[in-house]
């Protein structure tokens, strides 16, 4: 099976800390990945180790199979990359900035560029330094998309957006998404991703907490409440992911496959925010070394 | 990404084409002058040694101080190249800054391709115009070059292939640092401050010693050296003589003074000169001869392009494996 992205003790080091550390994971072509975690869980770090912006302190990392900085001649094409701010050239017109995409890329569409800027009602004649933030964020989207990228990698897109250009963007970004391309998607919003992202990434801390389906691992938690005194023999779950006690009752977020029969405890679905806030609660508590991937994907 | 080059500084390279412009129009009008006074005086008969001595005498300090005062004009001359090469790399500083070359590099273009076009373009501009401006001014200057030489420093520092030497110097020192420390007024500031302060110290202490001058001990009689040789020690309007008795040994102004007493008026000159015959002191004379000029040209380019490309080299090593 070929990746779309893959990393293998992935690690950058700034200094004497380490922003990313031992990072392995696979993400399989044609996915929408959530790359989800707290700022500095190393999201940013991540992505521009994928596109080649900075280059690894450990271990390697491939994009659609090729090596970014190793091999950026070949990789580049292939990629599209938006930054948490996208560096729009100043002094350029919006139609400049497609001219620029035009001269820039072999793979370039601009049909596609010109009749997405339409589509959101961008003049080509604007000027950048006109542009509100959330037609920033559309136009550098578009401009990545019109690369015909395979791979395409967003970096917090949607944190600096207000509800309604978010939802525009994250629209935009599913009409492209529905050819087979990949998308990574950090954020540290996780409200807005259950219905884009197909697939989860949990970064905390520089390490990968989570990593699956993104039905698998809604559907494959479960909140639990019950006897606290008991809390310890929780029968038929995988993990106990976290646990929270309040005088007798116990509440826990547990990790299990199949139905719940154990009948003291009543168990609720649990959304994905709560998972992954209980995964990263956990990180921070419990024993560090123990904080390996989870995979939930074959 | 030649036109993405063109079009994130048209406007710094037609303002660089406006300068040329300027600095073309102001050379070729000075340069008539001082040809138009060259022929009128009938300068090029006296240097081929035909006419009246006194005349030519006259004649030649005449143009003298008609060359002086155009000087203002073309002093700034030596800078301009500076000018051109920091306001070549300034967009390239900025860029860094506002980290917009991040948008170039996620395109489909390495960063081999980027820094080559984005600098060469630059370069190759800046190139031109410097020989223009070069090759204007040492037109202008020709005829002053038959007087008086072109070793000259203010002279030698605009003719030739030295000042595109400059520019490219500045260049590589203003992007050299703004790639490592992505701050545009300090790479303005230290790509012309450093230049500036380094093309002083090569023409005061550098480019005297670049070959070996020629050394003489000027007793009586007809200077040693001729009317266009760059003298760097002794002669006319020196400021520190050094003098040379029979036995080889050297004696500083005081110690003449000391020995031949102090020049004040006609009379005291006198007896001062023959003062020194009598004791058979010379004045020790340096000199750099008129015909080292290309010689010279070559040494101060290699030196001076020489560090400029190895900085570029920095520079472009510094893009390719360490920034981000």
């Amino acid at each position: 099976m070929t990746y779309a992205l893959e990393a293998a003790q992935l690690g950058k080091q700034y200094g004497s800390r380490w922003a990313l550390r031992g990072l392995t994971l696979a993400i399989p072509s044609g996915r929408v990945v959530a790359l989800v975690g707290p700022n500095g869980a190393g999201k940013s770090t991540f992505l521009n180790l994928a596109i080649g912006l900075q280059a690894p302190t450990a271990g390697t990392v491939r994009a659609v199979g090729l090596s970014p900085r190793g091999d950026a001649g070949r990789m580049l094409p292939r990629v599209g990359y938006l930054a948490q701010e996208p560096p729009l050239f100043r002094r350029f017109s919006v139609g400049e900035l497609i001219k620029m995409g035009a001269h820039l890329n072999p793979r370039w569409d601009n049909a596609l560029a010109v009749a997405r800027m339409e589509q959101l009602g961008i003049s080509l004649d604007l000027p950048v330094s006109a542009l509100s933030g959330g037609m920033r964020a559309q136009v550098a989207l578009v401009l990545a998309l019109a690369k015909r990228p395979e791979l395409l990698l967003l970096d917090e897109p949607i944190a600096s957006l207000d509800p309604l250009a978010r939802h525009e963007f994250l629209q935009l970004l599913m009409d492209a998404a529905s050819d087979g391309l990949t998308v990574v998607l950090s954020s540290h919003i996780i409200g807005d991703l259950r219905a884009t992202c197909d697939y989860l990434i949990l970064l905390t801390r520089g390490e990968s907490l989570l990593e699956g389906e993104m039905d698998e691992i809604v559907t494959g938690h479960r909140r639990l409440v019950g006897p606290a005194d008991r809390v310890n023999a929780i029968g038929g779950v995988e993990d106990v992911v976290q646990v929270h006690c309040a005088d007798r009752q116990a509440n826990a977020v547990v990790r299990t496959r199949g139905p719940f029969l154990d009948p003291r405890w009543e168990a609720f679905p649990v959304d994905l925010e709560q998972i992954v806030l209980a995964y990263m609660s956990r990180g921070s508590t419990q024993v560090r070394a123990a904080a390996k991937p989870i995979r939930m994907a074959q | 990404m030649i036109w993405l080059t063109w079009r994130q500084q048209r406007f710094e390279f037609l303002l660089a084409c406006g300068v040329l412009l300027g600095a073309s129009l102001m050379l070729l009008w000075t340069g008539e002058q001082i040809l138009v006074s060259f022929k009128l005086l009938g300068i090029a008969p006296c240097l081929r040694g035909i006419g009246d001595a006194t005349a030519c005498s006259n004649a030649i300090s005449e143009f003298t101080s008609n060359v002086a005062s155009q000087q203002p004009q073309l002093s700034w001359l030596v800078y301009l190249p500076m000018l051109i090469g920091a306001l070549l790399a300034a967009p390239i500083a900025l860029e860094i800054e506002q980290g917009t070359y991040r948008l170039a590099w996620t395109q489909s273009v390495t960063r081999s391709r980027w820094a080559l076009v984005r600098l060469g373009v630059p370069i190759l501009v800046g190139l031109g115009i410097g020989s223009l401006v070069a090759a204007l001014s040492s037109w202008s200057m020709e005829p002053v070059n038959r007087v008086q030489g072109a070793l000259r420093p203010g002279s030698f520092d605009v003719q030739g292939v030295v000042p595109v030497a400059y520019l490219l110097l500045t260049f590589a020192v203003t992007v050299t640092v703004a790639v490592l420390f992505r701050r545009v007024l300090p790479a303005l500031a230290l790509g012309v401050g450093l230049v500036v302060v380094l093309h002083l110290a090569v023409m005061t202490w550098l480019r005297p010693k670049f070959i070996g001058p020629i050394s003489s001990i000027w007793l009586n009689g007809p200077a040693p050296f001729g009317p266009r040789d760059w003298v760097i020690q002794g002669g006319t309007g020196s400021t520190s003589y050094v003098f040379v008795d029979p036995a080889g040994n050297h004696i500083n102004l005081a110690q003449a003074q000391a020995l031949c007493g102090q020049v004040t008026d006609a009379a005291s000159k006198n007896s001062w000169s023959s003062c020194l015959q009598a004791r058979h002191l010379g004045e020790l004379i340096q000199y750099q001869p008129a015909d080292r000029f290309w010689a010279f040209q070559a040494i101060e380019t290699a030196l001076i392009a020489g560090i400029g490309v190895a900085l570029l080299a920095i520079a472009v090593w510094w893009l390719r494996k360490r920034m981000t």
